[in-house]
This record gives structure tokens, sequence and C-alpha cells, in this order.
């Protein structure tokens, strides 16, 4: 029998230079969880994201992936297949088309039947009829949804979102959040960051406060109302880091 | 059909964004043809009794160093405007394979400028370089691995820095002094019609730091991606 995904942290830190970006964060995920991180600026979200997403290695701790302990370099090269990441920027090239963009990153993946691929993924995301179209020629939500789209390209089983419901109109955004909620059925695990509570909560099973690099509140949404948690993090965002 | 090496996929890539829109390209021939009108006005060497053997070595390569640059720093400010690299970072494949991408693709974009440029010279400055066309064109392949390997090593390592387009020039210039040194006097004895024994040991010099930035840009891009 194949366990189930799993992600894991274990006493993280991250440093840039004399500031600690990260401090000790432990965090253990399973197969079809929804994760939001929530936290002020500078708290650390995208940090943990590049960490996870293999962009950054931490100071100290480790991460786990499938059990697998992600501190070599040969370890983390093969973990890539399994982890998708869409950051701020959307990481597709101008002066390519849409089917360029996903039919080159299906290509660096490895992806058997790319064009297939990259045909299905454009359909669902809405693209279809404007795949020939160089993505500078995109409006900001169209590229964020092409952007999913590369993220996606190589059905990762771990999917990092650096606020992904920025640039979104509101159709585009259903459209996104039940893409998540289709993953995470499928036993995909999805962590994203937010500054919308009221969005971030409706869409996760669970929910992280960061601030200062310190995790201050771990919660499932079961057992929390929409209120109590706002007022966690009103209080964790204006008062000093601690771990609760 | 089978899948191509990532650094195919990469190489192809640059070259198609490239030829697509021209921006490198126009804008570095455009500098190169200008520094060399510059030359062709600033210095009246025939009136010095000098021929194009004397001074087009140093025309040649002061040409082929700038306007190379130009090419070079545009290939990483397209990895860098959408955080492209980040996606190239995340991708499964070695990190080596990106650097010789991003390589290939340099040396293809420098040369075609050099093809372009190296008969202009000839022209603006009225010099039959039919007789010198292979040994100078071997001179610049040559050394334009060279400079494109420690170009683009330089460029991947500044890309993420604020100051990239001074910081890149910094870096490269000094680096990359031997090389130019070795192009210029190899390229003089060319031009002055030497046979390859006079000269052979300065491509072999540069080949020689070819070999080395290759080595050392595939043993830490691995380091400058990550980081």
């Amino acid at each position: 029998m194949i366990a189930p995904f799993r992600v894991e942290t274990r006493g993280l830190w991250r440093s840039f230079g004399p500031r600690v970006a990260l401090r000790d964060i432990a965090l253990a995920l399973g197969g079809g969880e929804i994760l939001a991180l929530f936290g002020p600026n500078g708290a650390g979200k995208t940090t943990l994201l590049r960490i996870l997403a293999t962009l950054l290695r931490p100071s100290r701790g480790q991460v786990l992936l499938a059990g697998q302990d992600l501190s070599s370099r040969k370890q983390r090269m093969t973990a890539r297949h399994r982890i998708g990441f869409l950051a701020h920027r959307p990481m597709l090239y101008d002066r390519l088309t849409a089917y360029e963009n996903l039919f080159f990153y299906a290509r660096m993946y490895g992806i058997p039947s790319p064009r297939d691929r990259c045909r299905r993924l454009l359909f669902d995301i809405g693209l279809a009829g404007r795949e020939e179209d160089v993505v500078s020629d995109y409006s900001r939500g169209m590229q964020q949804r092409l952007a999913i789209a590369r993220a996606l390209i190589h059905d990762p089983d771990l999917l990092l979102l650096d606020e992904p419901f920025s640039g979104l109109d509101p159709q585009a955004a259903t459209f996104l959040v039940d893409l998540l909620r289709s993953l995470a059925a499928r036993g995909k695990v999805v962590v994203f960051t937010s500054h919308d509570l009221g969005s971030g909560l409706a869409l996760c099973h669970r929910a992280v406060i960061l601030t200062r690099g310190t995790l201050v509140l771990d919660a499932r949404k079961d057992g929390f109302e929409m209120r109590d948690f706002a007022a966690a993090y009103e209080t964790a965002v204006s008062s000093p880091a601690r771990r609760t | 059909m089978g899948n191509p090496s990532p650094m195919l996929l990469i190489c192809r890539k640059d070259l198609k964004q490239e030829f697509r829109t021209r921006e490198s390209l126009t804008a570095t021939f455009f500098f190169a043809l200008l520094v060399q009108l510059i030359f062709a006005f600033a210095f009246d060497f025939l009136d010095l009794g000098l021929g194009f053997a004397d001074i087009g070595a140093g025309v040649i390569w002061i040409t082929l160093t700038f306007s190379a640059l130009l090419s070079l720093q545009h290939s990483f400010l397209i990895e860098r405007e959408r955080d492209c690299l980040q996606a190239l970072a995340l991708c499964p494949v070695d990190p080596s394979s990106i650097f010789l991408g991003k390589l290939l693709a340099n040396i293809a974009l420098v040369l075609l400028v050099q093809l372009l440029i190296l008969p202009l010279s000839a022209l603006f400055f009225g010099y039959d370089l039919s007789a010198a066309a292979v040994p100078v064109g071997l001179v610049v392949v040559v050394n334009a691995v060279g400079f494109s390997a420690l170009g683009t090593l330089f460029a991947a390592m500044t890309a993420q820095t604020r100051r990239s387009e001074l910081l890149l020039p910094l870096l490269l210039f000094p680096a990359a002094t031997p090389l130019v040194i070795w192009g210029v006097k190899a390229t003089r004895l060319c031009l002055a019609g030497r046979r390859p024994e006079a000269y052979g040991y300065l491509v072999a010099l540069s080949a020689c730091f070819d070999v080395i930035f290759i080595v050392v840009g595939v043993l830490l891009f691995d380091y400058i991606l990550e980081e």
C-alpha cells in the first residue's frame, strides 16, 4: 500500500545575515489538506514557501517530503517533480505565447505527451483560443491563470501558492477555489498565503498565523470560529512574537 | 517524440524570444556600429601612416567586448523580469544544464553580432579581410566562448541584485582581461598575415580559459540559483 503523501518541517530556522526570518517552525501536513498561512508583511510566509519549494535552504532544521529529507541536493532535485510553486510574479516569459510557455515547462519537467497536457490545461483554465497570444498581451488575471497552469503542469503533490488570489477577477477566483478543492480531494497538499482572512479561511482546512518568523497559531478550521480567529490574528499581529 | 535535453530547451527558448523581438540583437548591432563609426572618425589612422593591421585588432576587440556585454546583460534580464529564473530553478533538472543552455544561446547571439560587425569593420577601414578571415574568425570564436562563459556566470550572479547593470561590467571586465589581451594579440598577428605558429599559443591559452570557466560555471551554478 502506498503511504499517503506527507510534508513536514522540523525545527526550521532561516536567517538572512543578522535578521531571523523563520524561528523553529514545526508543521506536518497530510495529503488532502489545505493550509492557509496568514501574517503581516515580513512575517516569513514567503520565506517558508520558498524553503518548502526547495528554492531556499533552511539555516537549521529539516524539511521532509514523503519521508525524504530534502537536505541533499539530489533529494531536492528529485522532490521538484512533486512540488508546484506559484509566486508573487507569474514566472512566465512575456515574449512567448501561452502555449509556448506551458510547452517549455512541460518539457523541462519531462512530461509524457506534453502537447496534450498543455492543451488540456489551457482549456481547463479558460485560455483555449488565446493560447497563441504572447503573454505580454494578456491581462493580469489571464497571466495569473496561466501562472497557475504553469505551477500545475507536472501535476504536483504539493502546491505552494503565494497570494494566489491577487489580480484575479471574482470568476477566476471562484475557479481557483474550485480547482484547489479538487486538488485536495485528489490527495494533494495545498499551502497558500493570504492577507484576506475571509476568503482564506473559507478555502482552508487549517490555518496558521506567522508573525516575525514565529508560528503563533496553528488551528484546524473545524476547531475555531471565524470571529475568534480574526481576534487571534489581530492580537498576534499587534503583540510581540510568542508561541501558543 | 524524444525529449530534448534541458540545455537545448533553454537555448532554443532564449533564441526564440530573441528572434521574435530582436531587442538585444538590434541594440547590440547598432551599438557596435556606432563604436566603429566613432573609431573611424576619431582616429584618422591613414594620415598617421598606420594600417588596419596596426590598430584593427584594438578596434575589433573594443567593439566585441562592449557589444557582447550588452548581449550578456539582456540574457538574464529576461529571466529576472518575471522571476523566471526561479521557475527554472524549480525544474527537476541539473542546474548545470541551465547554465549550459544560457551559455549556448549567449555564444550564438554574441557570434551573430560579431559575424555582422567584422566585415563592417573591414569596410569602414578599407581593409581586405578575406585573407585573414579564417584565422581572425577562429580567434573571435574561441574568445567569444570564454567571454560568454564568464559573462553568463556573472550575469546570473548579479541578476538578483538591484544594480546588476553596474555590477556586471565591474566584475566581468577585470576577470576577462587576460582573454581580451590574448584576443587582441592574436588578432593583430592574424591581420599582419603571420603564420599560425606565431599566434597558436594565444588561441590555446584562450581555449584553456574557456574550459576553466565553463567548468567553474557548471560547478557553481547550483549555488547561484539556490541562494
